[in-house]
């Protein structure tokens, strides 16, 4: 029988914390009335308490379900479908005009952040890599639509909170590229390290 | 791995399925391109709210002599997109006395700010961009209630600026003779209106 310690437990309820505050009408009210509060700071904190639930419960969960995400791909699978319909303008626009949207948003953000706590691990570095890089000039070109686009795309926000949005996005790119470019450079696989690997080899 | 298979397979499809609804088959990513799409593909027919017009006249969107109704939506005091909508119907106006399609279609300008746009204003706005009264008329709802069931008909989104003033999906909208929605255009496709217009007749 797996425990889940003390600390994890706390983890378990900041997410749980997390999703109440998130979805109380107040803060809903407040972040949903910008597209940066909305999508960079509702939606990325929805998938944060997921992760959190996802990293506490990680033991039982993949008792339960490891066999159906092996090498993590059904949980990335889950995760790049959810991305890729929240970052849709129209969806965005729907989660504020009608209750079923919302609650989806609700769910499957929290559901693909836990997938995603639970299957990046157990998948190879190299897909790990192609991921990260994927999700850096995902986040790029999206940047680019929100603050270049000559029309406004979601009919709830005004012109300058897409261009906010825009800018928003490329600061996160950017700051992903040199986090995880930092991590490269001098974290475990570092260019001399591999060499040093080689070496030993031969 | 043959579980695995199943799971990233029923992902698949689900992800699928609900990226598919929600874009209309990958036809419409936006709400107003959607808007834009269900009009085309099932025509709406319009509330049968009571609207008046400059001279206080009472106007009904479904005109009793079957003709088509070009509508665009707007509050009078708006420095920017109004005024190219009022140029856009002044050219439309043109183009339909040109076509000698006059005693075929109307031309109405819907405030939905009334609290503001009193029939003042509306006749100030109407002046100030050409609309003859018999062609063209600028109108308001009779009341709140009826602002919203238009706005809600017609998909259109009203929101503060910040400024005192309102964004709000601007587009010139064909309503045929029995009153339903059939096509909504950007400002400036005068041409596209005219064509959809003369389809109607």
């Amino acid at each position: 029988m797996t425990t889940v310690g003390a600390v994890a437990w706390r983890q378990a309820a900041v997410g749980g914390t997390l999703i109440i505050l998130l979805a109380l009408p107040l803060s809903r009210t407040w972040l949903e009335a910008s597209l940066v509060g909305h999508v960079l700071v509702q939606m990325l904190l929805l998938a944060l308490s997921g992760w959190l639930f996802g990293a506490t419960f990680a033991t039982r969960l993949d008792k339960v379900m490891g066999r159906w995400n092996q090498y993590g791909v059904a949980g990335l699978t889950l995760v790049i479908f959810t991305t890729l319909f929240w970052m849709l303008p129209r969806s965005i626009d729907s989660a504020i005009q009608y209750t079923s949207y919302e609650v989806l948003k609700f769910v499957s953000l929290p559901c693909a952040g836990a997938a995603l706590v639970l299957s990046f691990q157990r998948t190879n570095a190299l897909l790990r890599g192609a991921l990260e890089a994927n999700l850096i000039s995902m986040l790029g070109v999206l940047a680019w639509l929100y603050a270049a686009a000559p029309v406004r795309l979601c009919n709830s926000y005004l012109g300058s909170d897409q261009e906010m949005l825009g800018a928003g996005m490329a600061l996160l790119a950017g700051a992903l590229a040199i986090t995880w470019g930092f991590g490269l450079l001098f974290g475990p696989f570092r260019p001399s390290s591999v060499g040093d690997v080689v070496y030993a080899a031969n | 791995m043959l579980r695995t298979a199943v799971a990233v397979l029923v992902t698949v499809l689900v992800g699928g399925a609900v990226l598919w609804h929600g874009t209309d088959g990958l036809k419409a990513f936006t709400t107003e391109g959607a808007r834009r799409l269900a009009v085309l593909e099932q025509p709406r027919t319009m509330p049968d709210v009571r609207l008046i017009d400059m001279r206080g006249q009472e106007l009904q969107l479904a005109d009793e002599n079957g003709r088509a109704v070009v509508v665009e939506f707007i509050y009078t005091t708006c420095p920017t997109l109004c005024t190219a909508l009022g140029e856009s119907f002044a050219k439309l106006q043109d183009a339909i006395k040109a076509a000698g399609l006059a005693n075929r279609v109307r031309l109405v300008s819907i405030s939905f700010d009334p609290a503001r746009d009193g029939l003042e204003a509306l006749k100030d706005y109407a002046e100030a961009h050409g609309a003859d009264g018999s062609l063209w008329v600028t109108a308001r709802p009779e009341n709140e209630l009826a602002l919203h069931a238009l706005l809600e008909a017609f998909g259109v989104i009203v929101i503060p600026d910040g400024a005192g003033g309102f964004v709000h999906n601007a587009a010139l909208h064909v309503i045929d003779g029995q009153g339903r929605l059939k096509a909504i255009f950007d400002v400036g496709n005068e041409a596209q209106v005219l064509a959809a217009v003369r389809r109607e007749q």
